[in-house]
């Protein structure tokens, strides 16, 4: 029995109980997502139109956006972040109280997009652990809601065994996807074309993954 | 004379302590479908569907929000007040879910043991005991906003404090206009009275309800008067910096405010339980029994409380505060907010003159129909209501948009003398 895995719950593997405990937290904090709405640009348009009548983000209860980041749950980067507006993204997702997760939504916070400049942030997992990449620019409202569904999947397969883990703020150690890069052209299919699907079929490099710690403020 | 059996000691105390639970429960119960109700008529209202997806109809979604509310991270801001900050929300909910004791949800259910009063606590002091208690509300919004050492918190506590006790002068003065036509404090007796005038106090006292309903929107921090949390301008105010339950805390305080609120104006102007129409509910307790009224000598008819009664009574009055909670809702998600200076001006120009006078004209109509000899009945609510429909109207008229509280253009348009246009061909130097 080593301790490689101390959870809140202690070590070793989840009993019936923790995962049925887990069922229960996990459904809970799934569909009662709270959106911290981060918004400096084109994308944020669309994030208000996914709210508005025809996506109502409304019916998974994700409407209530928090504009105090002590209450809110899933950060929502939409557009993008100059390096000026880097410690304030941080502050912001240092201020978000746990659980919480983050959504990189369009093509600018997800890699730069277009902004390949000196001034912009190549890609917010720089700064903030990043659960969920929305491709696009910007992504449609349907893109949106298919991000936080996603969300609302990862959370589903968390556990509390591996709180530590699942929990950690450190960009750089556990900010990096998770899925390779096949996986990851699976997953953002029904996206539609993107940068991040160009990047992974070799076409195009922008090393932009590669130096993430060149590019931190 | 109706037989009442009293109480013993004994059954006084456990079927109080089973009031007690049950009112709380429901109250509670209440708030959290509240929630889900203000979501999805607003969806309504703004041509959505709402919360839909966890549970059929949505309807477990206040238990996620809660359960997820239970298990989230707390805050505790290095610089707060540590014992204000924790102290707050419980200041600011304990005001609220009391201040339902006072009230009467039904007509008097007998029991084996004797019959039992359908509120919590029968006292004496009744309304004044929900002025005194509603007013400690602020202090826990403005200490909350002050221990969170956050400039935000602290302007929407500032607000917060301002605005509840600016409402409150008029909240406690619109309320006297009932408690003259009454002649005694206790809701229960605010039920009986109406019953026994025939008519409820919303029509001899139409602009009372105006004041009270506006002053009972404005003292829950509610749109259009959510000075204190103002998104736009204060993120979301005093409780900017609490997280999880103790946000819920407020949240609660603030929808059982809602509920306490609509029962109230249930109660002191449309009835309470009394089911319109209908003699056959009316009850009050006389001396030693229940009396449904007095005949032509003076003396008190029995009345028998029976559980269908007590029953019917009961869904009157939930039918009733209902449609408040409803009402509450729709105005939210109807009107825009107020700008600051016109949630003051409103409250200390409007409606503070307003309800002093209102009380000088229901006192002197009531002091003309005593000297006349007019029985307090149907004749009696008749002329209180000719009286306070005209004033009402007048009222009405006085306070439109463009008379009082002027609408930001309108301001900025009058007395600016319009600039002629230049006739003659020529450059600016042409005009005036």
């Amino acid at each position: 029995m080593g301790i490689d895995k101390p959870g809140i719950l202690g070590s070793g593997s989840p009993t019936f109980l923790t995962t049925k405990l887990d069922f229960v937290v996990n459904w809970a904090r799934r569909n009662s997502l709270w959106p911290m709405p981060f918004g400096t640009a084109c994308c944020a348009i669309e994030m208000m139109a996914s709210a508005a009548s025809n996506y109502d983000l409304a019916r998974f209860g994700m409407e209530r956006m928090s504009f105090s980041p002590r209450q809110a749950d899933v950060l929502i980067c939409a557009g993008r972040v100059p390096y000026k507006l880097a410690p304030v993204l941080r502050r912001i997702w240092d201020q978000m109280m746990q659980p919480k997760w983050c959504i990189s939504m369009g093509a600018c916070a997800s890699s730069g997009g277009v902004f390949d400049v000196y001034s912009m942030v190549q890609g917010i997992d720089t700064i903030v652990p990043v659960d969920v990449y929305i491709p696009g620019c910007p992504p449609r409202p349907e893109g949106l809601i298919y991000g936080l569904m996603m969300v609302q999947e990862k959370i589903r397969g968390e556990s509390l065994a591996y709180h530590d883990e699942l929990r950690a703020e450190d960009p750089l150690a556990v900010g990096r996807p998770r899925a390779d890069d096949e996986e990851v052209a699976d997953l953002t299919g029904p996206f539609g074309n993107s940068t991040h699907q160009n990047r992974v079929s070799g076409l195009v490099d922008t090393d932009a993954i590669g130096r993430a710690e060149d590019r931190l403020p | 004379m109706g037989e009442m059996q009293e109480l013993s000691t004994f059954w006084f105390v456990t079927i109080g302590a089973v009031k007690v639970l049950a009112v709380f429960t429901v109250v509670m119960v209440v708030v959290a479908y509240m929630t889900l109700a203000e979501r999805r008529v607003s969806a309504f209202i703004q041509d959505r569907l709402g919360p839909n997806r966890v549970g059929p109809f949505g309807l477990l979604q206040p238990i996620a929000d809660g359960l997820k509310n239970i298990i989230k991270e707390e805050t505790m801001p290095g610089t707060a007040a540590k014992f204000y900050f924790v102290l707050g929300p419980a200041l600011a909910i304990m005001p609220a879910v009391v201040t339902m004791a006072v009230i009467p949800f039904a007509a008097p259910l007998p029991t084996p043991v004797g019959t039992v009063d359908m509120v919590v606590a029968d006292v004496p002091i009744g309304i004044l005991y929900i002025l005194a208690l509603s007013s400690l509300a602020v202090y826990g919004i403005v200490l909350s906003g002050w221990a969170s050492n956050n400039k935000y918190a602290f302007l929407g506590g500032l607000r917060a404090s301002a605005q509840m006790i600016s409402y409150e002068v008029a909240l406690g003065l619109s309320v006297i206009a009932v408690l003259l036509l009454v002649g005694n404090v206790t809701l229960t007796e605010t039920v009986w009275q109406q019953q026994q005038l025939g008519m409820w106090f919303v029509f001899p006292l139409s602009l009372a309800f105006i004041f009270f309903l506006i002053s009972a929107l404005a003292e829950t921090n509610r749109l259009p008067f959510d000075m204190p949390e103002a998104e736009s301008e204060l993120i979301t105010g005093y409780h900017t910096e609490y997280s999880a339950m103790k946000f819920s805390m407020f949240f609660i305080a603030e929808y059982a405010h809602v509920v306490t609120a609509s029962a109230l104006l249930a109660t002191l102007f449309f009835g309470g339980w009394d089911i319109p129409f209908w003699t056959g509910d009316d009850m009050f307790r006389h001396e030693s029994g229940w009396i449904k009224g007095f005949d032509e000598a003076g003396a008190p008819i029995a009345a028998t409380p029976s559980v269908l009664i007590t029953l019917l009574t009961l869904g009157a009055f939930c039918a009733k505060t209902g449609f408040f909670l409803l009402l509450y809702i729709w105005i939210r998600w109807t009107l825009p907010r107020f700008r600051y200076d016109q949630v003051m001006h409103l409250g200390w120009k409007v409606m503070l003159p307003g309800a002093l006078g209102y009380i000088m004209l229901v006192a002197g109509t009531m002091l003309v129909l005593e000297q006349l000899e007019v029985p307090f009945g149907m004749l009696y609510g008749g002329v209180l209501t000719g009286v306070s429909g005209i004033t009402t109207l007048a009222f009405l008229f006085f306070v439109d948009r463009d008379r009082v509280i002027s609408g930001a253009h309108r301001k900025r348009n009058v007395g600016r003398r319009r600039v002629p246009v230049a006739r003659e061909a020529g450059g600016p130097a042409a005009s005036n």
